[in-house]
């Protein structure tokens, strides 16, 4: 890399802008009682797109890892960067741009200044390259988080977000201390080591991370909370919940478990990661069909990506899967920042009417179109390169994506006046312009798949709403109806630790 | 021994319908994982890591050096997690699980 020195600074300063601002914010309301949280806010959120955009032009096209440890100590924090991370990037960038529109919904100096503390935890948690450095920025990332999704007075979405992520780093941090223990050191870089390690340790490393992440990620049957979590704040948090932390389990399954599984030869993950994302597909699919609550539903689609995408990564088509990650994270954005626009009438859920302006309801259209890939949206091209190169899947894609546009059409939409800021949609469409051009891919005729998709398309329009009033009357399969409270939720992590014990044990020794 | 402090740990954290009693459980879950990892560094007539101390065998420092960070994020989760629970004791009167509906 020529500018090395400049990738560096970029690489420790990252995570260090939003913990300057908030010194910056303190100094000033303490010396001078002026509160310019504000305007740090804008700052600080600038800094970071275009720290983020130098960062994704120089990696870009990196072949290897980029790494830089801050002193020379063999246990010295280490950063990193490599060509896949800007995909991770690009999705926190996302969510991060529409913060400059959203700053209104953060009405106190300290509330502001807890987003900067998330801000701080996400970008670090991008560039770390060790293990515990992971954890620790994870865990600003999450705390701050904790206290963001009880802004609105929704205590228990907080609690039940605390103790199912406390459960998970729990099993995260007992991985760490079996890695040290077999006599590794914590960069990412223990992957290059892991030959000559405890093949044994190893094993029990992996499935440690993995349960973790598979919780982080919510794969199924620890997917419930996604719903009550992501839905309890105010909807910039949620649309940064769902198009980058929740993905932050994509993040760390690769880094830490695909990466060095695929070094072993320990090849029975991939296969207990493809069964456990069929399921995350079909099953919370099925559960969203039956939700009445329009902003469960929309955070409800991240599973489904997120089986989506774990079947990608089952089968090592990485790219494809990170691409997909960044594309959905802006039709998440799109879905929650007009949430805002909507008018959702929770108190009649018989007659479930969902009223908005023309312009944000037909965006919101695009939005769940695109989100379940539809042409000419990028998602269709990575859904059909999944689906043409693994054939067998075809049916369970269809299926699930009837079900999450199910779960949309069953909601009646009316058409009403409203005043809206025109700036909004121009971002969304300026950001449209730079994905298509940051991805280039050929607009052509695409053949007849896409009437396979309107044909799903169709069923949903006129199936979803008859369908789900009469198979409500029999029987309600909405999220309680597996998970009745968080006692299921833990035992659910626990049940998944142990299934993927036991289907590791019988793939390993047959 | 921690096999049994972290099925304790384990039991009341699946078990318990009261979430103060849960957030017991989970930080006899966290500390359990906190011990196992300093016992990982420990050596057999060691002294603690303090180099002005005229010794040869050291017990291993990385382990207590993280896992003061550990424990300071335990603390962290435990304050925050205790002080939602009161917030929400105060608005609906309950912290038991089976009575709490979420939407």
């Amino acid at each position: 890399m020529n500018d090395s020195a400049l990738i560096r600074a970029l690489l420790l300063f990252f995570p260090v802008f939003p913990l300057m601002g908030n010194v910056v914010i303190l100094a000033v309301k303490y010396a001078l009682r002026r509160d310019i949280s504000t305007a740090v806010i804008v700052a600080v959120v600038l800094t970071q797109l275009a720290a983020g955009a130098a960062l994704i032009a120089a990696f870009v096209d990196y072949q290897g890892v980029y790494v830089t440890a801050i002193s020379e100590w063999d246990y010295s924090i280490v950063f990193a960067f490599d060509a896949g991370k800007t995909y991770f990037l690009a999705a926190y960038l996302t969510p991060l741009l529409f913060t400059l529109f959203r700053l209104h919904l953060f009405s106190t100096p300290y509330v502001r200044m807890v987003l900067l503390f998330y801000m701080a935890g996400c970008s670090g948690l991008l560039v770390t390259g060790d293990v515990f450095t992971f954890y620790v920025f994870y865990e600003v990332m999450i705390m701050a988080a904790y206290v963001l999704i009880g802004i609105k007075g929704k205590y228990y979405a907080s609690i039940k977000y605390m103790i199912i992520g406390a459960s998970s780093s729990a099993l995260f941090l007992g991985g760490v201390i079996l890695l040290y223990a077999s006599g590794s050191y914590f960069g990412f870089s223990f992957v290059g080591q892991v030959a000559t390690l405890s093949e044994h340790n190893m094993h029990l490393v992996l499935l440690l991370f993995s349960t973790a992440f598979f919780v982080k990620g919510a794969f199924f049957p620890v997917s419930s909370w996604v719903s009550t979590c992501h839905t309890a704040t105010n909807s910039l948090i949620s649309a940064f919940l769902s198009a980058f932390t929740i993905f932050t389990g994509i993040y760390g399954l690769y880094y830490l478990v695909l990466q060095p599984a695929e070094l072993l030869g320990f090849t029975g993950i991939f296969d207990f990661l493809r069964i456990l994302s069929v399921t995350t597909m079909l099953l919370p699919a099925l559960f969203l069909f039956f939700e009445p609550h329009l902003k469960r539903v929309i955070a409800g689609t991240t599973v489904f990506t997120i089986g989506f995408i774990g079947l990608m990564l089952s089968y090592r088509m990485y790219d494809v899967a990170f691409a997909y990650i960044v594309v959905h994270g802006l039709y998440k954005c799109l879905l929650f920042l007009l949430y805002d626009h909507l008018d959702y009438d929770e108190s009649r859920q018989d007659d479930l009417r969902v009223a908005g302006s023309w312009r944000a309801l037909a965006i919101s259209g695009l939005g769940v179109l695109f989100t379940t890939g539809f042409y000419p949206a990028l998602t269709y091209v990575l859904k059909y390169q999944f689906v043409g190169a693994h054939g067998g899947y075809r049916l369970v894609v269809y299926v699930s994506m009837f079900l999450v546009l199910g779960a949309f059409f069953k909601f009646r939409y009316q058409v009403v006046k409203k005043k809206e800021n025109p700036l909004f949609y121009l971002t969304f469409l300026t950001v449209f312009g730079v994905y298509y051009l940051t991805f280039p891919y050929v607009l052509r005729w695409p053949g007849i798949s896409v009437l396979t998709d309107l044909a799903i398309l169709a069923g949903a329009v006129f199936l979803a709403r008859p369908l789900y009033y009469r198979l409500s009357r029999l029987s309600r399969l909405d999220t309680r109806f597996v998970f009745r409270n968080l006692n299921y939720e833990l035992l659910y992590i626990v049940l998944l630790f142990f299934a993927e014990m036991v289907f590791l044990q019988m793939v390993v020794f047959g | 021994m921690t096999l049994v402090i972290l099925f304790v740990g384990l039991y009341g954290l699946i078990v318990c319908d009261n979430l103060i009693r849960k957030i017991m459980s989970l930080s006899v879950v966290q500390g359990i994982v906190v011990m196992s990892f300093l016992t990982s560094g420990y050596r057999a007539n060691a002294a603690a890591p303090i180099l002005s101390v005229p010794e040869s065998i050291f017990v291993d420092p990385i382990p207590q050096a993280l896992m003061l960070t550990a424990i300071v994020i335990g603390v962290c989760f435990n304050t925050l997690a205790l002080v939602f629970v009161v917030k929400y004791h105060q608005h609906h009167g309950t912290i038991e699980i089976s009575q709490i509906h979420e939407r």
